[in-house]
């Protein structure tokens, strides 16, 4: 500052530290148990690691040998040499056609329902609905409105219940689904063992995971853009439609990718509602013949191979496990993608 | 309106605050009581968009404007000032029944609009809200292109959305020349001040008949802030306008009216001029000069 203020002026002499009265400043030193949780963590993370790699390298050498086109495009067969992934690939696609079909529009409007109408502030509407009744409604239309009072009363515990209960099922082990499909799809409304049931059944599955991962993509989206709109003279319908959803879309997007990477690796429902069973036959991929085919997928397939008795099956299976990984691989990518790519700073 | 202030409860907070509004109370408790039909204690301001008459605004238990009587006067600005969670922006937010969105308000009392109390229970807010615009504290444009934004206004209220009205509605925002070859532009990809000036265009796109503006510079830069004034000034020729703000040179620099709110209650409604200068209360001029706040 005094060079600043007069150029020709030198700067003061430094004053001794001594004056100042500062303490000098402490050397570096080390800290042993902070190295120690360094190295344990690390650690723990290279066995997790070392897992990981060990079971896809085994994965590799044993069916990289396998894996060719005509693996991919042949049908099942008795003679391991000749046995191929086609059906399978076929039974994936169809499932996971049928499993979107069905969970993404009933996942995305419950969490709509839940996110952006179910807990807003009904003052407006009881107090209308008060004066009208006041107003001497009679017969069916009091009573209507009479509950539609009562469930304006109810609805925050009843949301209250169905928010804890989708945590809860998003947790539930996937064999329960599969019972449970087999009970309502296959049991009660008659659907026979097939891709059908079992597409349903894993929509059923990976509903609550895209009710909560849409909810939480609605919820990113900052409350300011929809009272913006609404405050334009908008509904709360025109809002969310036209700005609350879009906005959400990619969010949702990805919730649902990595749902349905869920579905395409689940075994267990699939065995419980269409068995194990070996056939030949290779389904058609127009989903609306699902009801018909039989219920190949890429996992059954695999499990199907590693419980025969030759040799030679653990192969194929391993390069059946390979195109699952590959497949997963694929769709957490596009997942990774749409995120990185579409996901907005507010 | 029996007790204005609670002593107990104002005393935990700030010492000459409760002596100030304790004042305040004393003076503002006969009008305000007899406030409910009568004319406002309020120098005649000219001809009202909004007549205000008991307005108070409840969140679950806790009341948050009380006993508000003011007659807003047409094609002017009206600031509303006072010190932070006075109730200014509430106030406000009742105009256009912002806070029929908020889960567990309530408002009581009545605000004329016309000839009509808007706070009826059979009163459309939607329809409401397409002609009292608003405009935010922090900038909101929807994460679409700039023209998108003018467009969804007009498409909810039914009118159409041509090229022309998009063009006049910018101009109008003062917005257009720095907009114009590039419509099709994320909103997002504006400055805060133009994406000010977008939500002000978006608002006016609708054709509204007020405008409420819940501190519209507080997240702008000092030159964005001007700008943003400038247009308020333009724009009070045609529209009536309600500018919360807690910023008090503000209110003074673009508004012809200004109210004082403090604790919920409205203190003093007059010329701006005259609140700056020799205000009636006690209070006011120790807020104005910066006393307390």
């Amino acid at each position: 500052m005094s060079t600043l203020d007069a150029p020709g002026t030198p700067p003061p002499p430094p004053r001794s530290a001594a004056a100042s009265g500062v303490r000098p400043l402490a050397r570096k030193r080390s800290r042993p148990s902070e190295q120690l949780f360094k190295w344990l963590v690390m650690g723990l993370t290279a066995i997790t690691l070392a897992m990981l790699v060990w079971l896809i390298t085994s994965v590799l050498v044993r069916g990289a040998g396998s894996l060719s086109w005509a693996f991919l495009t042949d049908k099942p067969s008795s003679n391991p040499a000749r046995a191929g992934f086609n059906s399978a690939l076929r039974g994936s696609v169809v499932l996971m056609i049928i499993t979107l079909t069905f969970a993404w529009p009933i996942g995305v409007a419950a969490a709509l329902y839940l996110e952006k109408f179910a807990t807003q502030s009904a003052a407006g509407a009881e107090r209308k609905l008060r004066e009208r009744l006041d107003g001497g409604a009679r017969g069916v239309r009091r009573a209507w409105m009479r509950g539609r009072l009562w469930w304006l009363r109810v609805r925050p515990g009843v949301v209250h219940m169905v928010d804890v209960n989708i945590s809860n099922l998003a947790a539930v082990p996937s064999i329960i689904y599969g019972l449970l499909g087999l009970a309502i799809f296959v049991g009660i409304l008659g659907i026979s063992k097939s891709l059908l049931a079992g597409g349903l059944t894993l929509a059923v599955l990976i509903l609550p995971i895209i009710i909560i991962a849409a909810r939480e993509a609605l919820r990113a989206v900052p409350v300011s853009i929809e009272q913006g709109a609404m405050a334009l003279g908008a509904t709360r319908w025109q809002a969310v439609r036209s700005q609350v959803f879009p906005a959400a879309l990619p969010g949702i997007l990805t919730g649902t990718i990595l749902a349905m990477s869920r579905a395409i690796g689940e075994t267990a429902p699939l065995i419980v509602v269409g068995g194990i069973v070996f056939g030949t036959a290779v389904p058609s991929l127009n989903p609306l013949d699902a009801g018909n085919e039989a219920l190949f997928a890429m996992p059954l397939q695999i499990y199907f191979w590693t419980d025969q008795p030759q040799e030679a099956f653990q192969a194929i299976a391993a390069a059946g496990i390979i195109v699952l990984l590959a497949t997963l691989l694929v769709m957490n990518l596009v997942a990774i993608i749409l995120r990185n790519r579409y996901s907005k700073r507010w | 309106m029996t007790t204005n202030v609670d002593p107990d409860k104002t005393s935990e907070s700030a010492p000459i605050e409760i002596h100030l509004s304790a004042g305040a109370a004393a003076e503002a408790a006969p009008s305000a009581g007899a406030a409910a039909t009568a004319a406002p204690d309020q120098p005649d301001l000219g001809p009202a968009v909004f007549q205000i008459r008991d307005m108070g605004v409840w969140y679950g238990n806790h009341e948050a404007v009380r006993g508000v009587s003011m007659d807003i006067p047409q094609n002017a600005i009206t600031a509303i000032i006072g010190p932070s969670g006075c109730g200014k922006s509430t106030a406000l937010r009742c105009l256009n029944r912002m806070n029929d969105l908020v889960p567990g308000a309530r408002v009581t009392g009545q605000v004329l609009f016309g000839d009509d109390d808007l706070l009826s229970a059979d009163v459309d807010p939607v329809d409401l809200r397409g002609r009292i615009g608003m405009v935010f504290q922090k900038p909101n444009p929807f994460p679409k292109s700039i023209k998108d934004n003018l467009e969804f206004g007009m498409k909810v209220n039914g009118i159409k959305a041509t090229a022309e009205r998009v063009e006049q509605a910018l101009r109008d925002a003062a917005l257009w020349d720095e907009v114009k070859d590039r419509l099709k532009a994320e909103a997002f990809s504006l400055s805060g001040g133009q994406q000010q000036r977008l939500c002000i265009a978006r608002a006016i796109a609708v054709e509204p008949e007020v405008i409420l503006m819940d501190e519209p510079c507080s997240a702008l830069d000092p030159i964005a802030t001007l700008a943003i004034e400038d247009l308020m000034k333009k724009l009070a020729e045609r529209y009536t306008l309600v500018v919360v703000t807690h910023n008090m040179q503000q209110a003074a620099r673009i508004s012809d009216f200004t109210a004082f709110f403090m604790l919920g209650e409205l203190v003093e409604f007059d010329l701006t001029s005259k609140i700056f200068t020799k205000p009636e209360k006690k209070i006011t001029e120790d807020y104005i000069t910066g006393r307390f706040g």
